[in-house]
C-alpha cells in the first residue's frame, strides 16, 4: 500500500502525462492540502486536489478525467476487500430483468432522485456484467480488451436510454410529468438527472472493470481530451467543432483587449505641452505629471482568400470567425471565397453572422467550374486579374489553404504579381509542417513571395498568429 | 493511512458564509478552507455576475475582518496601489519652510515621514494591525507589469520603500483576486494561488440564492422568476442575465407586489434583465412564450 504522498507523486506524473502543467511547487501545495482538508468524501478530496494543482479552467475536463480513471481505480482495490457481495453470485439484483429495470429508471428520472438513480446505476451494472459474462472475461472474444466505451454502449443499448430520454423529456416539456415545476426548470432538472445516471453508470462500470482487472486496466486505450484551443482543424470531429465554437467568443474577446492593451501602452506620442502646463496649477506651476499625446494606430486594410473546399473548410470557417469579431482593428476587410475560382464575399458578411454567411457562400457563391477540386493556382490567377487592381501600398492580403493544388499548374508567378503591389502577403498553412510539399502539397513553390507562411493547426495557433501581425 | 478527518470545518464554513449571505457550494467552500490553513491566495475566475466580488465581500462579513478593496484598471501602478508620497504637500512644506531656514538634513528627514505617505491598498493591508480581507478586483484589467508586481507583494507580504525602509506584514491578509479572463493571466500568478473557478449554478442553488438574498419573497413567485431567467439564459443572446441581475430582477418584481408575472410586467421591467440593445429586442419578440414559463 502506498503512502498518500507516494500516491499524490504518481497522480501527478499521470496528470502531466495527460498534458497538464504541474509545477513542484503546486504539488507541495496539493500535498500541504492534504495534510489539512477533510477527506470524509471523495467530493472533497477532489476540490483539494484541484484547487491546488489546476489552475485554469480549460484544464477542468483533462483533470476530472485522468482523477477519475486514478482514484475510481484505487477506491475499487480498497473496497475489494471485503464488501460486494453481489458480484456475479446471482444476488437478489440478478432478479430484475432489463424491462423492469427501465421502469424504474423512468420513475426515478421524473422524481430527480438521485440516490435512487445512484442504485439503479449499480443494479445495472450487475445486469450488464451478467450479460456479458462477466467485465474483462467472459465468453465473448476480444473481452479482455473492451474498455468502459464498450459495456456502455451495451448498457445504454440495454436500458434503451436513449429513446427513454427522450421520450421523458417530450412529456415534460408538454407539462405531463413534473407537474409541480415550470417547463424549463423541470427539463433542466430532467436534462440533470439524465446526466446524473449516465454518469453514474459509468463510474460504475468503471470500477467494475478495475476491480476484476486491477486499478491500471481503467485508464486503457482512452486518451484524456484535447483541450479546445488545442484541437487540430483538419481532423476535428462534429463534437470538437462544437467545443471550438463554444470558445471562440472568449477567444476573440481576450486577443481583442490584448491587441487594444498593446496599442495604447509603449509607444506614446509627442509631449502634449498644453495637458502638462494645465495639470501642472495644481503643484503650483511646477510640472509634476508629465501628459503626452495619444499615438493612433495604422490600421491595414485586409483581403481574406478562403480555401473553402473540403478539408480546409473549418480551418477557414474558424479563421473568418475571428477575424470578423475583431473587426475594428482594420481599416476594412474584403473577403473572397475559392475552390477553382474565385467569388468575393464580403456582401455576405455584412448582413448576417458568420455562420449563416459561411453557408451562403456555398450556397450562392460562384466557385466552381471544373470537378469541385480546388485549383489554388487557378483562384490565384483570378483573384490577381480581377481585383488585384484595388491592391494599395496599406492592404494586407491573408491567403488561407493546404496548399494541395491537385497536381494542377501552380501559377506562383500570379502571387508574385499580388505581393508586389500588397503590403504584406501571409499564407497560414492548417497541415502540420512535416506534410508541407509532400503529395500535391506546393506550398514551397507560393512561399518565396509571401512575407510568411504559417503552421496554423489549431485556435492557438491562429489566435498567436492574429496577435503578432495585427 | 492517516487519521481520518471529517468534512465538519468545510459544513462550518459553509453555514457561516450562509449566515453572511453567501451560498457556497463543495468547490468553493473549500477554496476558502484551504486560503485560511495554507495562507494562499484565492483567485477566483468566471463569467461576469456570478458572485466574485461577493465571496470576498461575505468572507469579510463572516469572519469579521475589515475589508479592503483594491480594483484593478488599466494603467494602474504601484504608486496607486501600494503607496505614494504625498508631493503636493511636500512642496507646500518646502516653502513654507524657506523663510525658518532649517538644515537640508532635518527637512528631508521630515519630508519623508509617515505624515506624507499616502498608503493605497496593498500598504492598508499589510500595515494594519489585525488580518484583513484584501480583495483585488479584476486583476485581468491591469497590465502585465503591475501583475509581476502584484506577484512579488503576494509571494513575499513586505513592501520596501526606499526612504523608511522595508514593511514587513505583521499579520497575513487573506487576500482574494478575481478575474474575467479578458486577458490571460500570467503562469506564475497561478501557480502562487489556489484557483477557483465559479460558474451559474444549477437551478436548486441560484432558487437558494433567491430566496437568501431577496429575503420575504414567495416560494412560489421565486420559482416563477427563475423560470423566466432560465428561459432567457436559454435563448441565444450575446449577454445573458447573471446572478445579479436575477436578483435585482427578484427584488424589482417583489417589491412591485405582484405575485403573477405577466406580459406587461416582464415587458415593463425587462431592462433589469437584459442589458444589451440586440438582446432586448430578441426577447420583447418572445415575451408570450416567456410569460407562458411563469405559469404553471
Amino acid at each position: 500500500m502506498m503512502q498518500i504522498d507516494e500516491r499524490l507523486i504518481d497522480f501527478v506524473s499521470k496528470m502531466r502525462a495527460a498534458g497538464l502543467q504541474v509545477s513542484l511547487a503546486e504539488s507541495i501545495d496539493a500535498c500541504e492540502a492534504l495534510k489539512v482538508a477533510p477527506l470524509e468524501r471523495m467530493g472533497l478530496f477532489r476540490e483539494a486536489l484541484r484547487a491546488t494543482l489546476v489552475k485554469n479552467e480549460l484544464d477542468y475536463p483533462v483533470f476530472d478525467s485522468v482523477f477519475e480513471e486514478y482514484f475510481l481505480g484505487v477506491e475499487a482495490m480498497l473496497s475489494a476487500a471485503g464488501e460486494e457481495p453481489d458480484e456475479g453470485s446471482g444476488g437478489s439484483d440478478s432478479a430484475v430483468t432489463p424491462e423492469e429495470l427501465t421502469d424504474m429508471l423512468r420513475d426515478a428520472l421524473a422524481r430527480g432522485n438521485m440516490d435512487e438513480l445512484s442504485t439503479l446505476a449499480r443494479m445495472a451494472a450487475a445486469s450488464i456484467g451478467q450479460m456479458e459474462g462477466g467485465f474483462g472475461r467472459g465468453s465473448r472474444p476480444m473481452a479482455f480488451m473492451a474498455g468502459s466505451g464498450y459495456y456502455m454502449f451495451r448498457g445504454m443499448e440495454m436500458l434503451k436510454y436513449g429513446r427513454l430520454s427522450s421520450e421523458l423529456l417530450e412529456m415534460a416539456a408538454e407539462g405531463e410529468i413534473m407537474r409541480d415545476l415550470p417547463p424549463v426548470l423541470a427539463l433542466e432538472e430532467l436534462r440533470e438527472s439524465i446526466e446524473f445516471f449516465r454518469v453514474a453508470l459509468e463510474r460504475e462500470i468503471k470500477r467494475r472493470l478495475a476491480l476484476e482487472r486491477g486499478e491500471d486496466a481503467v485508464g486503457k486505450g482512452r486518451k484524456p481530451p484535447v483541450r479546445p484551443e488545442e484541437i487540430e482543424f483538419m481532423n476535428a470531429s462534429l463534437r470538437q467543432v462544437d467545443d471550438m465554437r463554444r470558445i471562440l467568443p472568449a477567444l476573440a474577446r481576450r486577443l481583442a483587449a490584448r491587441i487594444a492593451r498593446r496599442q495604447s501602452e509603449g509607444r506614446r506620442g509627442r509631449l502634449d505641452i498644453r495637458s502638462t502646463l494645465r495639470h501642472s496649477i495644481s503643484s503650483g506651476g511646477v510640472p509634476i505629471d508629465v501628459k503626452y499625446r495619444k499615438r493612433v494606430p495604422a490600421k491595414p486594410e485586409l483581403f481574406i482568400l478562403c480555401d473553402v473546399s473540403g478539408s480546409v473548410r473549418t480551418f477557414s470557417t474558424f479563421t473568418l470567425q475571428l477575424v470578423y469579431s475583431l473587426h475594428q482593428q482594420f481599416k476594412a476587410v474584403r473577403s473572397f471565397a475559392f475552390i477553382d475560382r474565385v467569388d468575393e464575399v464580403t456582401e455576405l458578411f455584412k448582413y448576417c453572422d458568420v455562420d449563416e454567411a459561411i453557408e451562403r457562400v456555398y450556397r450562392d457563391g460562384v466557385l466552381v467550374d471544373g470537378d469541385g477540386h480546388s485549383d489554388v493556382g487557378r483562384a490565384l490567377d483570378l483573384f490577381e486579374k480581377e481585383f488585384s487592381s484595388e491592391l494599395t501600398p496599406r492592404s494586407t492580403v491573408l491567403i488561407l489553404s493546404d496548399g494541395r493544388n491537385n497536381a494542377r499548374d501552380p501559377r506562383a508567378d500570379a502571387l508574385g504579381r499580388v505581393a508586389r503591389k500588397a503590403r504584406r502577403v501571409y499564407w497560414l498553412d492548417p497541415e502540420p509542417v512535416e506534410r508541407w510539399d509532400t503529395g500535391d502539397s506546393i506550398i514551397g513553390m507560393y512561399e518565396e513571395h509571401c512575407h510568411a507562411v504559417q503552421e496554423c493547426r489549431n485556435l492557438k495557433q491562429l489566435a498567436d498568429f492574429v496577435y503578432r501581425r495585427a | 493511512m492517516q487519521k481520518k478527518r471529517t468534512g465538519a470545518p468545510i459544513e462550518e464554513i459553509k453555514a457561516g458564509m450562509k449566515a453572511a449571505d453567501y451560498l457556497c457550494d463543495d468547490s468553493i467552500a473549500t477554496a476558502l478552507f484551504l486560503a485560511g490553513e495554507l495562507n494562499k491566495p484565492i483567485l477566483a475566475e468566471g463569467p461576469a455576475g456570478v458572485g466574485k466580488t461577493d465571496l470576498a465581500k461575505a468572507f469579510s462579513r463572516f469572519s469579521a475582518l475589515p475589508l479592503i478593496r483594491l480594483q484593478c484598471y488599466e494603467g494602474l501602478d504601484e504608486a496607486k496601489a501600494l503607496y505614494e508620497w504625498n508631493y503636493k504637500k511636500q512642496l507646500l512644506r518646502i516653502q513654507a519652510d524657506r523663510s525658518e531656514g532649517t538644515s537640508w538634513q532635518e527637512l528631508e528627514e521630515d519630508l519623508f515621514s509617515e505624515e506624507f505617505l499616502l498608503p493605497r491598498p496593498l500598504l492598508k493591508a499589510i500595515i494594519g494591525d489585525g488580518r484583513v480581507v484584501l480583495l483585488v478586483d479584476e486583476v485581468d484589467k491591469a497590465d502585465v507589469e503591475f501583475e509581476a508586481f502584484l506577484l512579488e507583494v503576494l509571494s513575499d507580504f513586505q513592501v520596501s520603500i526606499p526612504e523608511l525602509g522595508t514593511i514587513q506584514a505583521r499579520q497575513m491578509p487573506f487576500v482574494v483576486l478575481t478575474s474575467n479572463r479578458t486577458r490571460d493571466l500570467s503562469e506564475a500568478l497561478r501557480r502562487r494561488c489556489l484557483y477557483l473557478y465559479i460558474d451559474f449554478p444549477d437551478s436548486a442553488r441560484e432558487l437558494e440564492i433567491i430566496r437568501i438574498r431577496v429575503p420575504g419573497i414567495a416560494e412560489d413567485l421565486a420559482r416563477r422568476v427563475l423560470a423566466v431567467v432560465r428561459y432567457i439564459r436559454q435563448m441565444d443572446l450575446k449577454k445573458v442575465p447573471s446572478i445579479s441581475e436575477t436578483l435585482d430582477w427578484a427584488t424589482a418584481v417583489k417589491v412591485l407586489g405582484r405575485d403573477v408575472i405577466d406580459e406587461d410586467l416582464i415587458a415593463g421591467t425587462l431592462s433589469l434583465l437584459v442589458k444589451e440593445q440586440k438582446d432586448l429586442e430578441k426577447v420583447q419578440a418572445n415575451l408570450k412564450s416567456l410569460a407562458r414559463q411563469a405559469l404553471e
